[in-house]
C-alpha cells in the first residue's frame, strides 16, 4: 500500500498528496437526476467500457459495485480517503475500480459521473496530474465529457466547475498545531485560494495534528496553477514547521524534554492495552515527531502513518468483522498499536 | 404544551424529525426556540455547512417568496428548476449550465473570483457540436419573459431583491449593472 511508506524528517513533514478530477458524460443526465434504473445501467456501462484498463494502463485494478461493499468496510475505506462521507453512505448504484496498492480510484455516479483519484506519499502533485491525466485521456477514449468554453468541466457542484480537480497536500504538523497563531492562519487561508483543515479531532483539539491544504477554486484557474499555489502554501507552513521543531530543540534541557516526549509516546504505543482514539493520534504523533526529529530510533518509522490509518474506528470494527462496544474497539485499538509499531533500533 | 426546549413558553411548533426516510422524533417548540433551530440542527448535520452555505450564495436564503418568475425557469433537458438549484445547489445535466448562464454568473464569480475556464480542455471537445441549440435555452427564458430585454429584467428582480433585504452594496453594484445596459443599448436613463 502507499500508506506503509511514508518518510518524514524536520525539514519535510508531507505525508500525502492527492489530485481529485470531477467529471460528467456529456450525453447523460448528471447522477442526481438518475433513477436507481438508470445509475445501475449507468455504471454496468462504464465499468464494460472500462473493463481493460487495468491491461491498458498497467494498473492492476479490480472492479465493483460500491453499494455492495457492507457500510462498515466503506467507512474504512473514507478513514484511507479513498471515499468521501457521502460516498460512504450512498445507497445507489456506484461503481469503484480501485488499483492494488490503493493509490488510483475511480468512482462511478457518485457526486458525479466520474471521480478519478490519484494518492502518493511525500510532496508530489505534478506526479500526480500527469497520472490523473493519462488515465482522464483513457476515459476520454470511451466517453466525450461534459464540457463548455466557459464554466470548463461540467460538475454537479457549482463548486468543482472549471478544471473540476481537488489537489491537496497532508503535512504533519505537532509544533505549529501549539503555535497560538496557528488557528488564525488556519482560519485566513481562503485569502490564499486555499482551505487548511485539521484531519482529525473533535471542536478546536487536533488528535495527530496532521492538516490537509487544498485549493477553494476550481474555476479561472489552470492545473498546474492550482498545484503552484497549494504547493506554496504547503511548503511555507512546512518551512514554519522546520523553524519550530528546530527552536524546540536548542540547549541540552529541551533536548532531553524531546527525547522524553518521544520515548514516553513509545513506551505508552508499545505497551497500552486500552487506547481511545485521541490519545492513540497524539502519541502516534509525538512519536511520529521524535523519529523525525531523531530523537528516538525504531524499526520501521516510515509505517507509523499506516498505523494511525490502521486505528480508526471504522477499520478496527472492520477488521474485528462484527460489531464491538467502546471498551473493547479501545481494546483492539490497543492490541493492533502493539503489533505493529515494532521495536526500538 | 409547554416548549420542549425552554419549557416556559407555550409551545406553538410542532416538527417531526425524519432521517432517511423514516419517522423518528416529534418536537414541540415556541416560536423564539424554533427561531434558534436552524442554528441548533447546523451543529449537528455534517452537510449543513456546504449545502447551506452555497444555498446562501447562490440565492437568496432569506427571501422565501417561490413565487419569483425567475425562479420558475426550468431546464429542459432535466427539468431542474433554478429555485431546486437554489434549494441543492446541484447542476442536473450539461444544459443547466447554457439556461441558467445568466442567473448564475455573478454567484459563480462569487464562489471562484472568476467565470471563466482556463486549463485543460478535452481532446475530442468541438465547440460546435456541444452548443445547445440557441432556441432551446431561450425559449425557457421567454416563456417567462415575452418582451422586454431578458437580462435586464433579470437585474431588475435581482435589485428589487437586493434592497429589500436592504443589501444596499448588492443593490449598487447592480444598479450600475443595469445603467450600463440600458446605456449600451442607447436607452435615456
Amino acid at each position: 500500500m502507499w500508506y506503509d511508506n511514508v518518510e518524514l524528517s524536520t525539514e519535510y513533514n508531507y505525508i500525502s498528496s492527492k489530485i481529485r478530477f470531477a467529471r460528467n458524460f456529456d450525453d447523460t443526465l448528471f447522477p442526481n437526476k438518475l433513477t436507481d434504473i438508470e445509475a445501475k445501467k449507468l455504471v454496468e456501462n462504464t465499468l464494460g467500457e472500462l473493463s481493460n484498463i487495468s491491461v491498458d494502463l498497467g494498473m492492476n485494478t479490480s472492479s465493483s459495485m460500491l453499494n455492495r461493499i457492507p457500510e462498515i468496510e466503506r467507512m474504512s475505506m473514507c478513514e484511507r480517503k479513498i471515499l468521501n462521507d457521502t460516498l460512504a453512505k450512498k445507497e445507489t448504484p456506484t461503481g469503484l475500480i480501485l488499483n492494488d496498492s490503493e493509490d488510483i480510484s475511480i468512482i462511478i455516479n457518485g457526486d458525479d459521473h466520474i471521480r478519478l483519484q490519484t494518492m502518493s506519499s511525500g510532496i508530489k502533485l505534478y506526479d500526480l496530474l500527469d497520472k490523473a491525466n493519462k488515465i482522464d485521456d483513457y476515459i476520454e477514449e470511451h466517453f466525450n465529457y461534459a464540457f463548455n468554453d466557459k464554466y470548463g468541466y461540467l460538475t454537479t457542484y457549482p463548486t468543482n466547475i472549471g478544471t473540476g480537480m481537488r489537489a491537496s497536500i497532508l503535512l504533519h504538523l505537532p509544533a505549529s498545531n501549539k503555535n497560538k497563531g496557528f488557528s488564525k492562519l488556519i482560519a485566513n487561508a481562503g485569502r490564499f485560494g486555499v482551505s487548511i483543515r485539521g484531519l482529525h479531532g473533535e471542536g478546536r483539539e487536533n488528535f495527530g495534528t496532521l492538516y490537509e491544504i487544498s485549493n477553494s477554486k476550481t474555476l479561472g484557474i489552470s492545473e498546474r496553477e492550482i498545484i503552484d499555489t497549494v504547493t506554496k502554501v504547503a511548503n511555507q507552513l512546512n518551512e514554519n514547521e522546520r523553524k519550530l521543531r528546530e527552536a524546540e530543540a536548542l540547549g541540552e534541557v529541551q533536548r532531553i524534554a524531546r527525547e522524553d516526549e518521544a520515548y514516553k509516546a513509545y513506551g505508552l504505543l508499545k505497551y497500552a492495552r486500552k487506547f481511545n482514539l485521541r490519545d492513540a493520534m497524539n502519541c502516534l504523533s509525538l512519536l511520529m515527531k521524535g523519529c523525525a526529529d531523531g530523537f528516538i530510533q525504531i524499526e520501521s518509522p516510515h509505517k507509523l502513518y499506516s498505523i494511525m490509518l490502521g486505528i480508526q474506528t471504522s477499520n478496527i470494527l472492520n477488521m474485528a468483522g462484527s460489531p464491538l462496544s467502546e471498551d473493547y474497539i479501545e481494546i483492539r485499538r490497543a492490541e493492533y498499536i502493539r503489533e505493529n509499531i515494532g521495536k526500538l533500533k | 404544551m409547554l416548549c420542549e426546549k425552554c419549557k416556559i413558553r407555550e409551545a406553538n411548533v410542532f416538527y417531526t424529525e425524519i432521517v432517511d426516510g423514516d419517522k423518528k422524533n416529534e418536537h414541540h417548540l415556541c416560536s423564539q426556540c424554533a427561531k434558534d433551530l436552524d442554528q441548533y440542527t447546523g451543529l449537528f448535520d455534517k452537510d449543513f455547512s456546504l449545502s447551506k452555505l452555497l444555498s446562501g450564495i447562490l440565492g437568496d436564503v432569506f427571501e422565501n417568496d417561490e413565487n419569483k418568475d425567475y425562479r420558475q425557469i426550468v431546464c429542459p433537458t432535466c427539468n431542474t428548476s433554478y429555485d431546486d438549484f437554489i434549494k441543492n445547489s446541484m447542476f442536473g445535466c450539461k444544459d443547466c449550465f447554457e439556461v441558467f448562464n445568466l442567473l448564475i454568473n455573478d454567484n459563480i464569480k462569487q464562489i471562484h473570483g472568476n467565470d471563466k475556464h482556463v486549463g485543460k480542455i478535452p481532446k475530442n471537445y468541438h465547440k460546435s457540436d456541444k452548443i445547445l441549440p440557441k432556441s432551446v435555452v431561450t425559449e425557457s427564458i421567454e416563456a417567462i419573459f415575452s418582451d422586454e430585454d431578458k437580462e435586464l429584467e433579470i437585474l431588475k428582480q435581482k435589485l428589487e431583491d437586493a434592497i429589500k433585504i436592504e443589501d444596499f452594496e448588492q443593490a449598487a453594484i447592480l444598479r450600475d449593472k443595469i445603467k450600463t445596459i440600458k446605456e449600451d443599448n442607447g436607452d435615456v436613463v
